[in-house]
This record gives C-alpha cells, structure tokens and sequence, in this order.
C-alpha cells in the first residue's frame, strides 16, 4: 500500500516513486520562489504496547514510531510531506520499517488548484464506513486509524465559496488500469451534498452522500451503485448515519447502518476467501460510537460494532489524554463477542493498546 | 434627534465640569457603544489559548480572519498537536477540516455548543458575529465597582425569535471605555453557564478592546481557558477565495 523500506531496501517502487521524482522536480523548478514561502517541520513520536489475547495467552508487541511531517507553503503552492518510521517487535523479531504515507505538491491557479504526488482522497459523510470513500476508505474496527496516502493526480476546481468539482487519476494498486473520477460537491438550505463518478478497473461506480441537520439531528448518508461489479451481479452500498449531543457536547453519540447488496445475509453464505479488499461479509451492519469529554483534557469513548447477520460484536473502549501542551496518552481495548464462524467471534479475544504520544 | 440630544447633553455636561455624561444612556445605547468597540468589518488577528483544569495546561496557537458583513470567518490552529486544523464559518454553518485525514466535515448544529477544541469556549462563542444589539433587549440594573473601574451593570434578554447561545446575559460595562468587564450567561432555565472576565483591555486604532478575556464554564470544576489576543489588526483586505471550502482545504 505504501512505499516502504525494510531496514536498506525500497519495496514497491514504480509509478510511486515516479511519482515522487516528479514531485522533486517540480518542487526544484518551484525553489526560486522559495524564499517567500513559509516552512515549517513537525510530527509525533510514540511509544507503544500492543497486546493480543488468544484464549487465555497474551502476546505483547512493544512499538515505537516516529511521524515526520513537513510544508513548505508559498504564495502558489505547497509542498508536503509525511513520512513514518517504526521499530516494532513482532514475536521474537524486531523490525524497523519507514514509509511514505504523503507527498505531494499542491499548486493554487486561478481558476484550480492541482495536487498531484501520494495524497489521503476522503470522499464521503461516514466514519466507520463510507462507501463513496474510494480512495482511502476508513476501516470500521478502528476509524480513526491513519490511512493511506493514494498516488494521484488531483484538480480542485472551485465554483463559489461552498462548491466545488474534483477530478481525479489515482494509482489502482489492484488493477493496471488507474481510477479516474469526478466528484461535485455543493451546498444547498443547510445541506452538504456531493455526487460522483468513478471508472475503476474500467468499471463505472456512481454514488453520492449528503450531510444536514435534522430536527435537531445531525444526519449524513452515502450510497454508492456499481452497475457491474461482477459479471453477473450488481453492487449497491448505502449507508446512513445520525449524530446527537447532550450536556453542551459532552456527550456524544453517532450511529451508522452499512447496507451491502452484495453481501451475506446468512453466515452460511460467506465467502471462504474475501477477494475485494472493501467486500463485506454482512449484508447489513451496525456502528455506534458514544464519546465522553468528562474535562478538557480526558475523553472516553465506547465503540460497538454489530455484525446483524450473524450477531458478532466488537465492542472498543477507549481513553485519550492530553497531559499537556505536547503530550497525549492513549490506551484502547477491543472485546470480541460471536462464535468462531462469525465475523468478530473469528478475530482474537481482545487486542489492547495504549500510546504515548509526543506532539512537536 | 436622539443621537442629537446625547451630543448636546454631553456638551452640557462638558461645560458643567460633571463626570456623569454617560449615565443617561440606556441600555440599547451603552451596547452600541459596545459593539462599535468590538464589531470589525474585517479583521486578522493572532491568538492564544490556555486551557486549564485542575493542575493541567495546554495552550493552543490560533490565526483567524474575520469579514462581519458577510458573516464569514477562517480560523487556523498553529500548535503542534493541531496544527493545520482550520474552521470556516459562513452564516450560521461550521465546517472543520482535519489536516491528519484531509478530511472536510460539515459540523452538526447540535455540535455547535460544544467546547471548541476542547477549550470552555465553545463552537458557538467563537462562531458568533451579529451584533448585541440585533440579538438581546437590554436593561440597565445598577452602577457597580468591579477591579477599580466604574461599570454599568445590564442584563440582557434574548429577543423573540432569535437563535443565541444563551438567553440571557449579565454585563458590566466599562462606563469610560464601553468594554465588557464582565459577563455572566445564562441558559433559558436560568442556570448560569459561563462566567467571562476581562483581564486586560487594550486601545487598537482608537477601540478599547479586550485583548486578554478567561471563560469559566459552570458546569466544570477548576477549569478556566484564557483567550489572550496577541495581534490584531482591523480593516484588512480579506485575500479573495480565503473564505471558501477550498482555502480550508489546502
């Protein structure tokens, strides 16, 4: 997924590190007007303990990453980079890997602003899922894990304050062919709405999503058609979430219902073998998320996410903590509930991980 | 004929040699005063946030633009755990943009009284540019010391059919400057919510304003955030498009 080094050794060259050269260049072509941009250089470093219980054995992976990010703004671009490194002990082995997770080159014109390098695309309204989100889709399990960066050619062509048309050529890391796709957003009474085209692996996928407040609720839903996503088959993907706070936000819940058309309605039709990386087993599934701030610095949270064909859960605790300025604690349990044939019954019984994170 | 006869009283008064010029406003009038002071048709400004709970601080560096006529405003946070998160605000809508994700979310209204950035100021305070006057009925209750300066004491009613934050106010207002000393607000039910103290005013192109302000929220124990305004300049040309989705965007 991302161009990553194993201790000397580059992996998965190619187009992305063609990509990258040609960042470079342009940003070399761009270096005489440097000197009215404005730099700055920042990032994380954390250390971690990841633990995963299988019956009544825990496995412990100690862990520590180092996020690096950088920008250089001027007055007609901006250059960007975020690059990771890890050290992490897997079993009795440790490995060290670094990564690419974004470059690009972002270039403001008049009429447009060009993007074109390894570039996080976040289409959609939905947080545990978001079927318009083709490019860097969110992982249910854990939402807000970083996701990867997609080598893309991206135009931003803006149509007044609250709309705008995006085009796009994304490197399709499953096919030869590249993704390309339009996007238009707009805003009407109140409403985020977007609609989109995409042509991936030479296959159309038409979808949109919307955003709005309703009675009070906050809404957003998205849906997706692929006409043909096999050869005999179409594939309709909706999903529609709500949002609501009490005590002047303190308390925080959204919930969000995934239908797949193409998924499973009983578990003895899964698949043996997931063959898309964005398929689903359930035909219908459930996330709801409740947070609490109980102060400035501390908010606890509770995941629950429900298979509805088979009944399997994971349900997530969570607690983040910033103890200063510059330093944040997490720790995070996930708790697996189902039999072993189902989707979260198959996983381990609980992973746990706490970071501590310092911000610079 | 009205903003006559307070220019002819305060001739009078002048010439009399009295210190009371301005204890014959009313109430509407001492917060007009308020808003001329604090009401920018357009503005930049630098700005720090401390958070503070129990034994806990963190501050947050922000950077904001301001248009008041057309209700729009861009905030930018500049600190290391935030850094790049943006804001727009246009009319009564929110949009956030989370830098880590590049991720554009349109804030729910219900979302909008929760503290921002996890500071006792929430979306709403921050977000809010009408004027007093257009939101509140006011009435003058009393003359009180506060910290050595002579204030006016108001309170304020929401007016029928106007969406605030919080419907009812209590203000001391500086009687020489016309700056908020003060402020208690209160919800519909009466509970007070916030308490907001002016702890240094500062006179910027012929205004008196409050350039270091602490909000105490209520309803949380030992927790205060200090909005300390370290540059500001008003009247500034607004760079065309800042105040779109694509500016928050890139």
């Amino acid at each position: 997924m991302s161009d990553t080094m194993s201790g000397s050794k580059l992996r998965g060259t190619g187009r992305s590190g063609a990509l990258a050269l040609l960042v470079f260049t342009l940003t070399l072509a761009l270096s005489a007007a440097a000197c009215a941009a404005t730099p700055w250089v920042g990032g994380e470093w954390g250390v971690s303990l990841d633990g995963t219980k299988f019956g009544s054995d825990w496995e412990w992976d100690p862990s520590s990453e180092l996020l690096l990010k950088s920008s250089l703004m001027g007055e007609t671009y901006r250059l960007f980079s975020e690059v990771s490194g890890r050290f992490a002990q897997h079993g009795d082995d440790w490995d060290t890997s670094t990564a690419v997770e974004r470059l690009y080159l972002r270039m403001f014109f008049s009429d447009f602003d060009l993007t074109v390098g390894k570039q996080q695309i976040n289409w959609g309204t939905g947080r545990a899922w978001s079927p318009s989100d083709l490019f860097n889709p969110p992982v249910a399990l854990d939402p807000d894990r970083r996701r990867n960066g997609v080598n893309a050619v991206l135009v931003t062509i803006p149509h007044g304050p609250l709309a705008y048309t995006s085009l796009i050529a994304a490197e399709n890391e499953l096919s030869d062919s590249a993704s390309l796709g339009m996007r238009y957003h707009g805003y009407t009474s109140g409403t985020d709405w977007s609609v989109l085209y995409v042509s991936r692996d030479e296959k159309p996928v038409l979808g949109g999503d919307i955003a709005t407040d309703l009675m009070g609720l906050g809404i957003h839903s998205e849906m997706t058609w692929e006409p043909d996503y096999t050869r005999d088959q179409e594939r309709l993907l909706w999903l529609v979430g709500a949002d609501y706070s009490w005590r002047d936000g303190k308390v925080v819940w959204m919930g969000e219902y995934l239908y797949d058309s193409t998924a499973a309605s009983s578990k003895t039709e899964y698949p043996k073998v997931f063959w898309s990386p964005d398929a689903h087993l359930a035909k219908h599934s459930l996330f709801n998320q409740v947070t609490l701030a109980y102060d400035e610095f501390n908010t606890a949270s509770l995941h629950l996410l429900s298979n509805l064909v088979d009944g399997s859960q994971a349900v997530t605790l969570g607690h983040s903590a910033m103890l200063d300025t510059q330093w944040r604690w997490d720790v995070q349990g996930t708790y697996f509930t189902g039999a072993r044939d189902t989707e979260y019954g198959g996983h381990a019984d609980i992973l746990f991980g706490t970071t501590l994170s310092y911000l610079f | 004929m009205k903003r006559l006869l307070v220019v002819l009283t305060a001739a009078l008064v002048l010439l009399a040699g009295l210190p009371a010029l301005a204890a014959e406003l009313t109430g509407a009038e001492i917060m007009e005063k308020v808003d001329d002071n604090a009401y920018f048709s357009t503005s930049h400004m630098r700005a720090t946030m401390t958070i503070r709970s129990r034994n806990r601080e963190m501050v947050k560096e922000m950077e904001a633009w301001g248009d008041a006529e057309s209700k729009a405003g861009l905030m930018t946070f500049h600190n290391p755990g935030d850094r790049g998160t943006k804001y727009l605000k246009l009319g009564d809508e929110l949009w956030m943009f989370f830098p880590n994700a590049d991720d554009l979310v349109k804030i729910s209204g219900h979302m909008l009284r929760q503290g921002m950035m996890g500071s006792d100021f929430s979306y709403s305070d921050a977000i809010e540019s009408e004027k007093m006057t257009e939101l509140y009925d006011f009435t003058v209750v009393g003359k009180e010391k506060l910290d050595g300066r002579t204030a006016y004491v108001i309170e304020a009613n929401a007016l029928p059919g106007t969406e605030v934050s919080y419907a009812k106010r209590k203000s001391w207002i500086d009687t020489e400057r016309f700056v908020a000393l003060k402020e208690e607000l209160y919800a519909a039910s009466g509970k007070l919510m916030k308490v907001m103290t002016t702890k240094k005013i500062q006179e910027i192109d012929g205004r008196y304003i409050a350039t270091e302000v602490v909000m105490e929220d209520q309803l949380k124990r030992n927790s205060s955030t200090t909005l300390t305004i370290t540059e500001l300049t008003v009247g500034v040309d607004i760079p065309a498009g800042l105040l779109s989705l694509r500016s928050l965007m890139r």
